[in-house]
């Protein structure tokens, strides 16, 4: 089922990121995603969320939009900032298990069908998950 | 309102307990580090609790990865407990910790329904 659509403004508090966390599974839930999609989807919005409130600051000050667009087949999420962006080199593979850093990015592509960045005045990353076919 | 999350340090140099619960990521795992940097250097055993954890992120991630390099390093290797069907368990499988560390997931009744699984 088709609901409505969510514009939610984050700043760099924890509260923020509980409902970044909140409103994505609730939103993930109603479409009719479950187990390990539904983590993806979380996973990867979250990191997408971090990531804008870590990177996208302009002047010190963060301005991240997150949007949520459920569609019939398809759950679609766009975070936006206000920042210089950050790096975002296509298809680096996870890194080892021993590497300490450089998983945000690459678990995104892992967990979501599609990712794309586009740098516009700011970083803007679109997520998308699609609805397997029950059975 | 901010998900609890709670982490506890437990044990001695011989074995250590770091309990993580609730919702762990950027914003209090630094407080896991804490303990976990100086159990990983120095006790016999090292055991990361995360079976009533329901979230983590990369910054959770990024610990463990230190700290299960940092037990290799000393020929031992780092423990983590964690619950069946939920994120965390799903996101250290898919970063492919299993041979970094062991991972021991059991099934854990969670008392809050916003906290099952999807």
């Amino acid at each position: 089922m088709v609901r409505d659509e969510l514009n939610i403004e984050l700043r760099n508090n924890a509260a923020d990121l509980y409902s970044c966390r909140k409103l994505t599974r609730q939103a993930a839930l109603k479409m009719g995603f479950a187990g390990d999609d539904l983590w993806s989807i979380i996973s990867a919005v979250f990191e997408a969320c971090a990531n804008a409130l870590t990177h996208g600051a302009n002047n010190g000050a963060a301005s991240v939009h997150l949007h949520i667009r459920p569609h019939p087949d398809k759950f679609e999420a766009v975070v936006t900032d206000s920042g210089k962006g950050f790096s975002c080199p296509d298809n680096t593979p996870i890194p080892s298990p021993s590497s300490h850093r450089g998983r945000g990015i690459p678990l995104m592509r892992e967990f979501m069908d599609e990712v794309a960045f586009e740098r516009n005045g700011g970083m803007k990353v679109k997520l998308v998950k699609y609805l397997r076919e029950k059975g | 309102m901010v998900e609890s999350a709670w982490i506890d340090i437990n044990g001695d140099d011989k074995e250590a307990v770091i309990v993580g619960g609730g919702a762990l990521d950027l914003t209090n795992s630094t407080d896991l580090w804490k303990g976990l940097s100086r159990a990983s250097e120095s006790a016999e055993s090292v055991v990361v609790d995360l079976r009533q954890a329901v979230f983590i992120d990369t910054a959770v991630l990024e610990h463990l990865a230190k700290a299960g390099r940092t037990m290799i390093g000393r020929n031992k290797r780092l423990k983590v407990l964690t619950a069946l069907d939920q994120q965390p368990l799903y996101v250290l499988k898919t970063v492919g910790f299993s041979s970094l560390m062991d991972i021991v997931a059991e099934k854990v009744d969670f008392q809050d329904d916003n906290y099952g699984p999807g």
